[in-house]
């Protein structure tokens, strides 16, 4: 117990000369007191409003039509300077050399083209604020202009749902029509399946059997000629030539007798038209020599003979020539009956395979038509639920469509908030972090550098006590500050959060540890004063730059915006927020984010032990 | 190395037994052994960086010991610092106070810090400012105050506790020759008050005008440990002779004189003087002059003395080189 007493007293100690030695200096003493109240007038002068005071923007249209003068006028309502430019170049210039700090370029037709925004990205903050503001404004009008195109749009479903229903009956008699398409195919089908061909296919058997009979006799008639035309030709040459052979010989003989009787013409005589009279022998013999007209009559026969017989050769050889033909003729009508009786059967097998495949595709086209009939049902289906959505579309207001989900803002909290209660928890952390970060590394490093630091090593203190203190001082300070801004911010700008001091002391104080720690373990780091206060400062900074104060984190990289959330400023003002506008005890903190947070308050206060320490050694 | 040790009422308030401190590879203190009787004013005496810092930072355990002990009143308290630092009181050259507070303010927290009750602490302030002469300057703040002042200051604050044992590293370091003498005082008047001091100190004339013993430490090792007088009369046998000759040429001169048959301990050069120590004052005498001619030197300066501390402090360091 004394002990506790002796430990509480010597913190006292520690703390009174740590405020004496910050008081000493009188521009020390005048920014701790005077620091937070500053602030705090700065900025409840400054964000007492929500208003866009001195925003500029400069607008373009081709055309200046009923909309774009709504929106200029919505935009002029809301305290933004409106600066309608000449040209689109001269709207977007004014961003670039800051007359503006928006360029607004309408399109020529809004059904066809885009509003369009130039906008300085340098000022990001500033730009996402007059966008926000600038959509909302442009939503209403837009959401005007919406309602009459889903009015049309309605109408035209409406149009469609009855067109519908009338399908549905016209599909209906398709259908019907295709059944019976269907019924009659199927008939037909049937019908040409049982047609008869076989009276026809018996008729060519009959004239094919005949044929061959035919093409018998044919052949027989045509052995015949062959027979004949060789009796013919044997005559010709056996009978004839011996025949044209004798009478040549008499005639040869006649020759000699002539020549050896001496007879001339003129004493010989003709007598062949007396050879059959009676007169033959008179004839004969008064004829100047008898021999001789006996052997010139001879020879007058046998001449006539033989150009009987060569007469009769040449009709025998027309004969054979025509027995040749008839043969030949023969010949062609056996191929033409064998033909003729091959065509007759393969027409009768061919009119077969028609019938069968006339009757399978008719079936086939039957079945065809039960597929369309299946088709006409689905078909009649989707149209009747089809129509029945239509039927079950009840929204007959554009405005379900364009907005089917009503929103409206309602703060949690039943008061007025306005931008300085929005960004109250940011500043009070930005205070503890500025406050206990500079001020636990200020107090570091002037024990430090003191002339008393080593007395302090050598007097019976625990080290942890000396730590202690250093919190303490810088605690006790940053949430004086903080109670300033706080009581100020009440009582003069009426601030409309929630101050319960049992819920956010612990908050306070938890954030305070951390950031003094941090200043701490860089003022027990670092050997001189300006690096350190130069490495507290850059901390610092770069907290605030990856933090919402600047620019959203959900701006930022993924990775890095997943460690920036995780920064103490983050998580500390993310729960204080919590607590102020909504209520939250600390205890209701997502489990992550307090055991995230908890792990970073022991880690630094473990990092300011073992600083201490090496500090220690390192100055031995 | 005790000379002539001298017998004591009572038993050593602080002995030290074969202290080592070494830093790296660097040994500063070298198996240190002596004693410090209680009400005794002992001096360190030793050069830059010869480890008398170390040792008295060492024995109020601002520094851990490599090995040996240190007891007091015959327990150790070698590791016990937290009861270290209670009985010791310790100064330092460089003044270890907060220059930003008021010398009220400072004697406030160091002895609320040492675990003093407001109203002793008040009392206490008053009677050490009052004994250090600052009283009057008390609202002051300390950066105020001179360089002497500061170092009473100091002084006043190394007390806030009352310890048995006071430690001053170099006290009067840097102090012009009358802050010095003032210092001085007030360290005898301490010390008069049954403080006993041990005070480290490279000026040989303090140690001898202020210290009842006096340890020479040199690489971190005691040469020696004793009274001013019984060093000085230790090596008061020799004559300290000191020679100024032109060209120079001592070597030479050495040897003509040590031809002579003159005894010539730890000889050295000091600035253009030639110093040496010998016990034949007489003969030395006589043979210098000859000497001299003898090795074609000039002489312009010949003295003969009993040797100071400082002297045998650098005769003893030299020859231990």
């Amino acid at each position: 117990m004394i002990n506790i007493i002796q430990v509480l007293i010597k913190l006292k100690t520690i703390f009174v000369k740590n405020i004496k030695r910050l008081m000493e200096s009188k521009i020390s003493a005048s920014l701790i007191l005077f620091g937070p109240l500053i602030l705090i007038f700065l900025l409840g002068l400054a964000f007492q409003s929500s208003g866009f005071f001195g925003v500029t923007i400069g607008v373009y249209s081709p055309n200046y039509n009923e909309v774009s003068q709504n929106i200029i006028s919505a935009m002029q309502d809301t305290d933004f300077t409106i600066i309608k430019e000449e040209s689109s170049d001269t709207c977007i210039n004014g961003v670039k050399e800051a007359r503006t700090h928006l360029c607004m370029q309408f399109p020529e037709k809004f059904e066809a083209g885009r509003l369009a925004f130039y906008v300085d990205y340098s000022r990001l903050n500033l730009v996402y604020a007059i966008i926000s503001k600038i959509n909302s404004e442009i939503g209403t009008i837009s959401e005007n202009i919406s309602m009459g195109i889903t009015q049309d749009l309605l109408n035209i479903i409406g149009d469609s749902s009855a067109q519908l229903t009338s399908s549905e009956e016209t599909i209906n008699q398709l259908k019907l029509n295709a059944i019976a398409l269907k019924i009659e195919l199927y008939n037909t089908s049937y019908a040409i399946r049982n047609m008869n061909i076989t009276q026809g296919s018996e008729i060519i058997t009959s004239l094919t059997d005949n044929s061959s009979t035919l093409l018998t006799d044919v052949t027989n008639v045509k052995d015949s000629l062959v027979l004949i035309k060789s009796s013919l030709e044997s005559t010709k040459t056996d009978s004839i030539s011996a025949s044209k052979n004798q009478v040549e010989s008499q005639l040869a003989s006649i020759n000699t007798a002539q020549t050896n009787q001496g007879c001339t013409p003129e004493n010989s005589r003709d007598l062949t038209p007396y050879l059959a009279s009676e007169n033959l022998l008179n004839e004969m013999m008064a004829s100047p020599n008898p021999t001789c007209a006996i052997l010139f009559t001879m020879r007058l026969n046998l001449e006539d003979q033989s150009s009987q017989l060569d007469s009769i050769e040449t009709d025998l050889d027309v004969l054979i020539d025509y027995m040749s033909s008839l043969h030949t003729g023969m010949s062609d009508l056996e191929t033409t009956i064998y033909s003729s009786a091959q065509v007759a059967k393969q027409n009768i097998n061919s009119l077969d395979d028609s019938k069968m495949l006339l009757s399978q595709k008719l079936e086939a086209m039957a079945l065809a038509t039960d597929t369309s009939i299946a088709s006409f049902d689905i078909m009649n289906e989707q149209l009747s639920v089809i129509t029945n959505q239509f039927e079950q579309l009840s929204i007959t207001d554009p405005g379900t469509v364009i907005k089917p989900i009503k929103t409206f803002i309602k703060p949690l909290s039943s008061k007025k908030i306005n931008t300085l209660d929005i960004i109250y928890p940011s500043i009070i952390v930005m205070v503890l972090m500025f406050v206990g970060l500079l001020m636990g590394n200020i107090l570091v490093m002037r024990e430090k550098t003191s002339r008393a630091y080593f007395r302090n090593l050598i007097i019976p203190v625990k080290d942890w006590v000396f730590i202690l203190g250093t919190y303490l001082t810088t605690a006790i300070i940053a949430l004086t500050q903080v109670a300033i801004i706080i009581i100020i911010g009440t009582v003069f700008f009426g601030t409309h959060l929630d101050f319960n001091v049992f819920r956010i002391t612990p908050i306070l104080f938890f954030a305070v540890i951390i950031f003094s720690s941090i200043g701490m373990i860089i003022g027990y780091l670092t050997s001189s004063e300006e690096t350190s206060v130069m490495a507290a400062i850059i901390l610092t900074l770069i907290f605030l730059l990856f933090s919402n104060m600047i620019i959203p984190i959900e701006t930022m990289e993924e990775t890095i915006g997943i460690f920036a959330r995780l920064t103490p400023f983050n998580i500390s003002e993310m729960i204080l927020r919590r607590s102020l506008v909504f209520g939250s005890e600390i205890s209701s903190t997502n489990p992550l984010t307090a055991i995230i947070f908890t792990i970073q308050l022991i880690l630094l206060v473990i990092g300011v032990w073992y600083s201490h320490k090496y500090s220690n050694k390192h100055k031995k | 190395m005790y000379i002539h040790e001298r017998p004591r009422a009572a038993g050593p308030i602080l002995r030290f037994s074969k202290v080592k401190k070494s830093f790296g590879d660097k040994t500063v203190l070298h198996d240190i052994s002596f004693d410090i009787y209680p009400g005794e004013l002992c001096g360190l005496i030793g050069q830059s960086g010869a480890g008398k810092t170390t040792l008295l930072r060492t024995l109020i355990g601002y520094y851990e010991l490599d090995s040996g002990s240190i007891l007091y009143k015959g327990t150790n308290i070698t590791n016990k610092i937290q009861f270290i630092r209670t009985i010791f009181g310790f100064t330092t050259q460089e003044s270890c106070f907060y220059e930003d507070l008021t010398l009220m303010q400072n004697l406030t927290y160091f002895g609320s810090m040492y675990g003093l009750s407001k109203l002793e602490i008040a009392k206490k302030s008053e009677q050490l400012l009052k004994l250090v002469e600052l009283w009057e300057d008390r609202n002051l703040l300390a950066r105020q105050l001179s360089g002497g002042m500061q170092r009473r200051l100091d002084l006043a604050i190394g007390m806030i506790h009352d310890p048995e044992i006071l430690i001053l590293d170099e006290p009067t370091s840097g102090l012009d020759p009358i802050l010095r003498k003032s210092m001085w005082n007030l360290i005898k008047k301490i010390n008069r008050l049954g403080v006993t001091i041990i005070m480290s100190s490279h000026l040989l004339d303090e140690m001898e005008h202020l210290c009842q013993d006096v340890a020479m430490i040199k690489n971190g090792t005691i040469l020696v440990k004793g009274s001013p007088n019984q060093l000085k009369s230790y090596y008061s046998k020799h004559q300290e002779v000191w020679i100024e000759s032109y060209p120079g040429n001592y070597k030479k001169l050495i040897d003509e004189i040590k031809k002579r048959n003159i005894a010539v301990f730890y000889p050295r050069h000091e600035g253009t003087k030639l110093i040496f120590y010998t016990p034949n004052t007489y003969s030395v005498l006589r043979a210098i002059p000859l000497a001299a001619s003898a090795s074609n030197e000039g002489l312009s300066t010949l003295k003969i003395e009993k040797p100071t501390l400082n002297e045998v402090f650098e005769a003893l360091t030299n020859y231990n080189k």
